[in-house]
């Protein structure tokens, strides 16, 4: 009887021992990965196209993010502001812009100038989600006076937008968490 | 009517014949006997001794001698109590006059004694250890594994929120205790701050902790110190016993359940064990924090043969399950939200209204361990032991995702692992060995379908070990030394940043030893020196974990470049008897770490999409700690106790110069209690008003914190207690506790919570446990 279980045993511990000895991870995709935002600025009247991108296509860590800025900011300007997410670490690359458009309610954007171009460049709403609230994937921007400085962008996830000034874009009472947060170098010509 | 009266007649004549025959037994048996205390071996004055079947008992006199006669043979349940014991039963079969000695243990035994007489199946360990017993499990019912051990000087925990924690030991958290669950080392993902232990406290008879290094039987992952949990002996009682415990608490509106059955067959001996928890979002003083619910379910089996004969075996199986909501308003997606966070009064997405539901965030896991130990006695004084354990350790968080994504897990993890350890053990008058093998196997998977990248690689760890143990008993000294020595190898597969799996193969070639040494000063002055030396190699995640760690706003590196960590720790204990009345009870350490591995803010912020955060990188340094636990136990009168317990840790990062990461603060504890006999039914009446002060840490180095450690606080806690007796003599224990009396609101430095809300405020428990 106890060399049966013995046996019984030894047999099972074999087994376990040498059953897994390699590990092959499946590379499985990274389904909310964010890699490129980019805020277009066409004119609404007529004028040169300004594209502001942040690219970072290998994700957290790995290779630092490319910024790139093309075209001018005039001064005295209204343009059309839309905003496109992509995931280009996906081929083809993934449109998160949709995915945000299918949960509106769940998002807002966010628009925030600093530095010397702060007051000169105003962003207002120019879409809004089944609630009535503001999303921020389509604006309207209007340039006055000339400057240097920074334009932040975020993306909250699940923001209170009824909160106070929140839809104004005011993101201080927002909540929610924070999905993309991009700074742009702008120049107001 | 004359056919009636003779069968009246037969079946009195029946009747009164059989009566006769009862009475013509030996119905004038005596029991006698005495009632000892299990440690000191000291007569217990006035202890009871009661007969369940005859419904009769008595009272020993003042030397703990007893006397029961006319006793008929037979099979007897007795129950011995002691007013400061633990009540215990036993069954006993009665042929003839018979001399018993039952032997009680104390509520609350300071520290136990070395286990010397140990036949080595047990955690065995130069060190004293501080254990809990059934007594005081029952005035913690209802908290979770670490919770419950702070009540041991020394011991603090390390939290995630009102439900996540993990024990500390003087200082020492994670990779750094082992945990030992019914013999077997516990393999979870122990390496998550916010991974609690996967273990239901109530399938432990007993939880025991050893603070140092020297159980090098269990591994080199014992550098703070070791948790057990362990069993009883299963009475040979051919009844089914045990007993049904169920607790409310107002905070969180917690409803918890446990039992506990055993019988002792004639093939084996049983015992099975059951518990659920069931928890809404707790509260603080001022509000809700929502989705902090959880619920829990374990179950539990031993099976043990007789331990008669040359073989002793015993199978343990257990399943644990637990469901933890984390706070709403802790899910952040990277620093500027966590620095919103800091500056609200009531954390985001706060509800008005109390809630059972477990949203996300949340973490689910189940767990399985089973185990089986066989033990084949040479002879008296020598045998093998084997013990097997296999564990599945299931885990999946959840997360607030777009896109539906949140019913997917974000981390999905399966650690399969095994446990094999053989070792002889021989004794004569003065030298005990203890020589062993070990070979532990842990593979760890990182199930597919998350749509994220694993922080964690996939990987097997491949350890073997060899172990060796010696005790000496002279006239007054005891000396132990132990060796260890242990091959790791892991097999990596990792994803890297370009999303290629890379494989690798890691050896580490490491040893332990320790020397420990106890002494009676006088006959009431006891010390113990215990000096270890442990390397600890790193482990995986400190090794390769990569990748955001949304729990703390930063990128985690794992450096595969890390040595083995070096642990030299002496502690010294002291337990100090005053006369009858006083007690003290002092731990007192050094330990002084050599690449003390941590995860150490780097200047460096990364730029990512989601923008800047700060890097952590698994490094090395010098550390140092030194401190010391203290409890003091003093009977003020029979009936009134003041227990008191301090513990201080000063511990530097000796490379930074300055203090260290997650220490605990200095923790002060005042217990005044007040028990009495009897009031009615009412048996053991214990009132106790509590006072907790903790000073809030200054020692830290601020630079590697998101937030300034919060101050001090003090807590208010009473409880009383009865034992209500009842004619069959199946008791009833019933306990009222109050925590945080006064409602006071307060952060505590080793809470993550602290970053988003405030501490729990006040609970009241009810606490009602049945025997049978």
């Amino acid at each position: 009887m106890n060399k049966k279980i013995l046996t019984l045993g030894l047999s099972i511990f074999m087994l376990t021992l040498f059953s897994s000895c390699d590990k092959d991870p499946e590379v499985s995709n990274e389904e909310e990965l964010i890699t490129t935002v980019t805020y277009t600025l066409t004119p609404v009247t007529t004028g040169e196209i300004v594209t502001l991108t942040f690219k970072d296509i290998d994700g957290d860590g790995g290779n630092a993010p490319v910024i790139t800025y093309t075209g001018e900011l005039k001064t005295g300007t209204t343009y059309n502001g839309a905003l496109s997410l992509l995931n280009e670490a996906e081929n083809p690359a993934e449109n998160i812009t949709e995915e945000i458009e299918e949960e509106d309610e769940d998002h807002q954007l966010f628009f925030a100038v600093s530095g010397g171009a702060e007051g000169k460049m105003i962003i207002s709403y120019d879409d809004k989600d089944a609630n009535n609230q503001p999303v921020g994937l389509k604006t309207k921007v209007s340039t006055s006076g000339t400057g240097t400085g920074k334009l932040k962008i975020t993306l909250r996830h699940l923001p209170n937008k009824t909160a106070s000034g929140v839809s104004a874009g005011n993101i201080t009472n927002a909540g929610g968490e924070t999905d993309i947060e991009v700074n742009f170098d702008i120049v107001i010509k | 009517m004359l056919s009636i009266n003779i069968r009246k007649f037969i079946s009195f004549t029946f009747v009164a014949f059989l009566y006769l025959n009862v009475i013509s037994q030996d119905c004038h048996l005596i029991l006698s006997g005495k009632v000892i205390d299990q440690h000191h071996e000291e007569n217990l004055e006035y202890a009871t001794v009661y007969i369940q079947e005859l419904n009769a008992g008595t009272v020993c006199d003042s030397i703990g001698r007893f006397t029961i006669d006319k006793v008929c043979p037979g099979k007897y349940h007795i129950i011995v109590s002691h007013l400061g014991c633990e009540s215990k039963n036993y069954y006993l079969t009665i042929t003839e006059n018979t001399y018993q000695i039952f032997q009680l243990e104390h509520h609350e035994e300071l520290m136990d004694e070395i286990e010397i007489t140990g036949d080595g199946s047990q955690s065995r360990t130069g060190l004293n250890k501080n254990t809990l017993k059934k007594e005081i499990l029952f005035e913690q019912a209802g908290k979770s594994l670490s919770e419950i051990l702070t009540s041991i000087p020394g011991i603090s925990s390390l939290k995630s929120g009102p439900n996540l924690s993990k024990p500390i030991i003087q200082g020492m958290y994670g990779n750094r205790v082992t945990i030992l669950n019914h013999g077997i080392p516990q393999e979870g993902q122990q390496w998550g701050n916010d991974h609690a232990p996967e273990i239901d406290p109530n399938t432990a008879d007993k939880i025991s902790v050893y603070k140092g290094a020297s159980a090098i039987r269990f591994g080199l992952q014992t550098i703070g110190g070791i948790v057990v949990l362990e069993p009883e002996e299963i009475q040979e009682d051919p009844h089914w016993h045990g007993s049904y415990q169920s607790t409310f608490q107002t905070n969180g509106l917690n409803f918890s359940g446990a039992a506990t059955i055993r019988k002792s067959f004639d093939l084996a001996k049983i015992r099975l064990t059951g518990g659920f928890v069931k928890s809404g979002d707790k509260k603080t003083p001022d509000y809700f924090l929502t989705n902090t619910g959880n619920s829990d379910a374990s179950f539990s089996i031993i099976v043990s043969n007789h331990a008669s004969g040359k073989w002793k075996r015993l199978f343990y199986y257990s399943y644990y399950y637990n469901k933890n909501g984390i706070l709403r308003g802790s899910h952040i997606g990277n620093v500027t939200d966590l620095e919103e966070a800091f500056n609200r009064s009531i954390p985001f997405y706060t509800e008005d209204n109390f809630s059972y539901k477990i949203d996300v965030p949340r973490q689910e896991v189940n767990h399985h361990l089973a185990k089986y130990n066989t033990k084949y006695f040479i002879n008296e004084s020598s045998n093998f032991n084997l013990d097997v354990g296999i564990q599945v350790n299931q885990r999946s968080e959840f997360d607030i995702r777009r896109g539906n994504r949140n019913d997917k897990p974000a981390l999905d993890l399966n650690l399969f692992s095994q446990y094999y350890d053989l070792y002889y053990f021989k004794q004569s008058d003065h030298v005990e060995y203890t020589a062993g093998i070990q070979y532990r196997n842990a593979n760890n998977t990182n199930i597919p379908g998350t749509g994220i990248l694993p922080l964690i690689p996939d990987y097997i760890n491949n350890t073997g070990a060899g172990y060796l143990i010696s005790k000496y008993k002279l006239k007054k000294i005891q000396i132990e030394n132990g060796l260890r020595v242990e091959f790791r190898n892991y097999f990596v597969a990792r994803i890297s940043n370009n999303r290629e799996v890379i494989k690798e193969h890691i050896n580490y070639l490491n040893w332990a030893t320790n020397f420990g040494l106890k002494t009676s000063i006088f006959k009431d002055i006891k010390t113990l020196v215990d000096i270890s030396y442990t390397n600890r190699p790193p482990e995986v995640n400190e090794l390769f974990s990569n990748g955001l760690h949304q729990g703390v706003s930063g990128i985690e590196e794992g450096n595969s470049n890390l040595n083995a960590e070096r642990s030299f720790k002496i502690v010294n204990e002291w337990d100090i008897k005053i006369g009858h009345s006083t007690n003290i009870n002092a731990s007192l350490f050094y330990n002084r770490i050599s690449n003390y591995i941590y995860l150490q803010p780097q200047k460096e912020l990364r730029l990512t999409i989601r923008g800047a955060f700060p890097v952590f990188k698994y490094i090395g340094t010098e550390a140092s700690l030194t401190g010391g636990d203290i409890k003091l136990i003093h009977n003020i009168t029979d009936h009134l106790q003041a227990t008191s317990g301090l513990s201080y840790i000063y511990a530097r990062n000796i490379t930074q110069n300055s203090g260290l990461i997650r220490i605990p603060p200095l923790n002060l504890q005042l217990n005044l209690s007040y028990t009495f006999g009897r009031f009615w039914k009412i048996h053991e009446i214990k009132t106790v008003v509590g006072f907790s002060y903790d000073a809030g840490q200054t020692n830290v180095d601020l630079s590697e914190d998101f937030l300034n450690p919060p101050g001090e606080y003090y807590l208010i806690n009473i409880s009383t207690k009865f034992r209500l007796k009842t004619k069959n003599g199946n008791d009833i224990d019933i306990q009222f506790r109050a925590e945080n009396l006064l409602n006071n609101t307060y952060r505590q430095y080793l809470n993550r919570l602290r970053y988003f809300a405030d501490e729990t405020g006040s609970n009241f428990s009810l606490n009602i446990k049945s025997y049978f």
